[in-house]
């Protein structure tokens, strides 16, 4: 236990300090995403990061006080000490499973309470996702090690996401199997497509580091993302402690929400140019509503004799929480009521273009897939 | 500039594979016979999405409704979205196949978003026939939303507004081609506005484009 405590835990944890640390750095990492990062989570993950160093080594003076107590009983050591029965040391036996359950549990009860990637992995209590945030802590200027945690990843979760689309009765479910399962492969082909050397030999080193970071954090968020799926949930419910989540639709064409999806990103420059000469009665903006009927009707107009490959549906889920601080933070209104509402009740909801990419980076995109 | 990376192709309907299980009468959002008739009338079909296995199998694996009523209707071609889990070396195959061929999306959109406005078909299924004076209603109301597309859009003055209003079934359908902005969803909401309207005040809309309008309340 002691062992454990000594090197496993407590390096990550350092590590993880490390990392964020270099991640909340400007000249590391920069734009609306990390700002956020920088500004909001990373501050009070950091707190949470130091009283979970801090809650270890209390445990350490005290499992060394245990040690201490068998030795003097007599026994001959069941548990490897920290300065005792090294690697390659012989060694009488293992930490017991209660001792391992204290250990787990104190580490997971403190990380929780850190913001997040972490906290969202360790929610998880997904093998490979931590193993995608090992890439995140030592991966953030090696963009080989990126790529490599992202194959980790994805050559994990698409087997058990076609798994999921080839036996679930649940069509919900095989429509968000279906579409995350598009976005990795997705993913994986795009950053496949980036040209290590040809990163290596650029003059700007925070290109690289840049790519690798928002990779090796788009494989920590994937892999939430594939867990939350894999038990038939939400995505919504995994980043939200109350439950819940929050979701919007908008009606395109096929193309272009197969390209929000893939890109997981609003297509604002087609959406500009479409207000160019008449803008709306309610301001320019991204147009999104509660209401998936309206959207559907919006889809059938776009998408009318074919063109954009037809109708299409975008399902944007969002983690209440974070939502509401971004709707706060910007004084946008939610969901006000339509001028001149066809039916009573319609609302809609208008994201300013200026704050697209922020609303991007904690939205999920799904397409609504016609059977 | 289009960024979607999916491979686009169109692809001979007779060489897709369907799932014959599957009933259009278990479509839960469109009403199959509706949602036909509406395809009948325009060139291009919604495309369909494929998985293509080692062999250059083309299953289709998403919206299959369309494949089913590009059969029916004795389309040739479809076009076809390449899903992600297909094999490259199936799809290669593929293409080598005669009347198979790739599409580029990004020249489809860009030439699309050159059209402001198109001539569009707009089809209504009602839950009983419309009476006369329920048609010439739902032409002010509802079809007359088009005539302000002109005020717009010059182009659309040059094209003309509405034609080929007809009714069918009995009374129960009405179908029309009308000039529509592609891409201005603040003139959308005014027609959508108007095709619930007379929905809830006058007859009772439950198709529109074979969309079911019970999924739409």
């Amino acid at each position: 236990m002691a062992r454990l405590l000594n090197s496993q835990i407590h390096a990550q944890l350092q590590a993880l300090t490390e990392a964020g640390r270099q991640l909340g750095n400007p000249r590391v990492w920069d734009g609306p995403t990390a700002v956020q990062f920088r500004t909001q989570q990373w501050p009070q993950a950091s707190r949470s990061l130091d009283g979970a160093l801090q809650a270890l080594q209390n445990l350490q003076h005290s499992s060394e006080k245990v040690v201490e107590d068998i030795v003097r009983a007599g026994t001959d050591g069941t548990i490897g000490t920290a300065g005792g029965s090294g690697p390659g040391s012989p060694q009488t036996g293992t930490a017991s499973p209660a001792d391992v359950a204290a250990v787990t549990s104190l580490s997971k009860d403190q990380v929780r309470l850190s913001s997040n990637v972490y906290n969202i992995a360790y929610k998880t209590e997904n093998a490979y996702t931590f193993n995608a945030i090992g890439g995140y802590i030592h991966g953030v200027q090696d963009l080989a090690g990126a790529k490599a945690s992202y194959h980790d990843y994805s050559s994990k979760a698409i087997p058990e996401l076609q798994h999921i689309i080839d036996t679930t009765a649940d069509p919900a479910l095989k429509v968000k199997a279906q579409n995350l399962l598009s976005i990795i492969r997705a993913q994986q082909k795009a950053l496949d497509a980036v040209d290590t050397n040809a990163l290596l030999d650029h003059p700007d080193p925070n290109v690289i580091r840049q790519v690798s970071a928002q990779t090796a954090v788009l494989t920590a968020l994937g892999g939430v993302v594939t867990t939350s799926i894999t038990k038939g949930g939400t995505v919504g419910e995994q980043f939200d402690d109350k439950g819940g989540v929050t979701v919007f639709y908008r009606g395109t064409t096929y193309g272009s929400a197969s390209e929000v999806v893939e890109n997981q990103a609003l297509d604002v420059d087609r959406i500009i140019a479409n207000q160019r000469l008449f803008p709306p009665a309610s301001g320019p903006g991204v147009y999104i509503t509660s209401q998936k009927s309206t959207a559907d009707y919006y889809a059938d107009l776009a998408g009318g004799g074919g063109r954009g490959l037809g109708p299409g549906t975008i399902r944007i889920e969002l983690p209440p929480d974070e939502f509401n601080a971004f709707v706060a933070r910007t004084g946008i209104p939610v969901e006000a009521p339509v001028p001149q509402p066809p039916t009573e009740g319609q609302t809609e909801t208008i994201i300013p273009f200026d704050n697209a990419e922020e609303f991007d980076a904690m939205a999920t995109y799904f397409l609504e897939e016609d059977e | 500039m289009s960024t979607w990376s999916a491979t686009l192709l169109s692809v001979p309907v007779a060489r897709l594979t369907l799932d014959t299980d599957l009933s259009g009468d278990e479509s839960a959002s469109h009403v199959y016979e509706h949602l036909r008739f509406y395809c009948s009338l325009i060139d291009t079909l919604p495309a369909v999405k494929v998985t293509v296995d080692a062999n250059g199998r083309a299953v289709v694996s998403g919206r299959r409704v369309y494949a089913r009523i590009a059969r029916d209707l004795g389309r040739p071609a479809i076009r076809a979205v390449v899903d992600a889990a297909s094999e490259p070396a199936g799809v290669a195959r593929l293409l080598q196949e005669p009347g198979v061929e790739q599409l580029s999306w990004a020249e489809i959109d860009a030439e699309e978003r050159e059209q402001r406005v198109a001539w569009m078909w707009q089809v209504f299924y009602f839950a009983r026939p419309l009476a006369g004076a329920e048609l010439r209603a739902f032409q002010d109301d509802v079809v007359g939303v088009f005539a302000q597309v002109g005020d717009l859009f010059p182009e659309a003055a040059e094209m003309g507004t509405v034609d080929q209003l007809t009714t069918g079934e009995e009374g129960r359908r009405v179908s029309f081609r009308a000039v529509q902005p592609t891409g201005d969803q603040a003139w959308m909401r005014d027609y959508v506005a108007a095709i619930r309207r007379f929905s809830a005040e006058v007859v009772e809309v439950v198709s529109f484009q074979g969309r079911k309008q019970s999924d739409r309340s």
